[in-house]
């Protein structure tokens, strides 16, 4: 049977009771209240001003254009032409025979082809599998940005919404 | 002179007069530092997110309306940026327990920083570093700052009955610590 959720009880007078008492528990203990030095507040002025100053000059706004626009957009350019030097079929551009090929490989490499042929098959196969080279799997990604990546930056550059939702996966592996 | 109010200072600075942000500052930085200090727990966190709050509310005081006082609304911007310090710290936590970032994140090992850490550090302030975010957070705007359930709840965005009941848990666990430590 469903159990009926009771309603919250914490009277104003009650509360008023556990905070006077909690208050007269911490004066008890006679700890000094931390301060801070006056130099700090005109600083802390200083410095929120000067952060002011660079969010609103345009040197502030070229730089988070870069960082939102510029950089991405060149990196997908990037990304794209080296795509087309990669896999667009190279169209009128003279094919080389199998016979000049041969002709550019050194001797000793025609002798170990002739020699044995089932050990270029094998390694032909063994490369096949990997052809497509961009094509990583999750694990060589994650390796890779884990390895190159600086992780504290990364979470630091996270949004709010992005560091609740990475809470809540890690929250939910932890009670795996 | 005569004192200015938060809301003509506002007009002011929307006016283009820079000044009247700095009065601003000067009136509130004091309080939203030690509100921030209170829930990040950390001096220099807390001196971030005080700067950050008065970077962001100047950068939003187009969308400030009004509906609720200056103070509050600098408030609220300042309660969630002081969370969103914490989650970050908690995620980096669960980073550091893995053995593969661990090597890789810069170790907190510095045994003069936990020692300054521990003598600047009161038992209250342990306290409150040991209660879950929104416990903290209501802990610190309700019995450091004196704060009403209706004012709380315009700023966390919650239920009245939620914020007496994160508040009574909270007040329970501080009040066991510090009689432990006492």
């Amino acid at each position: 049977m469903k159990r009926k959720e009771e309603p919250f009880q914490f009277s104003d007078f009650d509360e008023q009771q556990a905070t006077g008492e909690l208050k007269r528990q911490v004066a008890q203990l006679r700890e000094p209240p931390a301060t801070i030095s006056h130099t700090h507040w005109s600083n802390l002025l200083v410095k929120t001003n000067r952060r002011i100053d660079e969010a609103t000059s345009a040197k502030a706004l070229s730089i988070s254009w870069a960082a939102r626009v510029a950089i991405p957009g060149v990196v997908a350019i990037l990304f794209f032409f080296i795509g087309l030097h990669y896999y667009v079929p190279q169209v009128g551009k003279k094919e080389s025979s199998v016979a000049s090929l041969v002709n550019m490989l050194p001797q000793e490499a025609v002798d170990s082809i002739l020699a044995e042929p089932g050990r270029l098959s094998a390694s032909l196969a063994a490369n096949e599998g990997s052809s497509d080279i961009f094509q990583f799997s999750t694990e060589q990604l994650s390796d890779y940005l884990v390895v190159t990546g600086n992780a504290q930056t990364a979470v630091e550059n996270l949004n709010d919404s992005e560091v609740r939702i990475l809470l809540s996966l890690l929250d939910n592996k932890k009670n795996l | 002179m005569e004192r200015l109010s938060d809301l003509d200072l506002v007009n002011e600075v929307r006016g283009g007069k820079r000044q009247a942000y700095t009065e601003l500052m000067r009136r509130y930085q004091q309080r939203v530092y030690w509100t921030a200090r209170r829930i990040v727990g950390s001096h220099e966190d807390a001196d971030d997110v005080a700067q950050e709050t008065f970077v962001r509310a100047y950068l939003a005081l187009g969308d400030f309306r009004g509906d609720s006082s200056f103070f509050t609304w600098l408030y609220r911007i300042a309660v969630n940026l002081s969370l969103n310090v914490l989650r970050k710290k908690q995620v980096l936590g669960y980073l550091r327990q893995s053995d593969i970032i661990n090597r890789l994140l810069p170790a907190d090992d510095d045994p003069h920083k936990d020692l300054e850490f521990a003598e600047t550090t009161s038992r209250i302030e342990k306290a409150i570093a040991g209660l879950p975010e929104k416990q903290r957070a209501v802990f610190v705007m309700r019995y450091h700052d004196e704060m009403s359930y209706e004012e709380i709840s315009q700023v966390l965005k919650t239920s009245v009955g939620g914020l007496k009941a994160n508040y009574f848990h909270a007040l329970r666990k501080v009040q066991e610590y510090v009689k432990d430590e006492a």
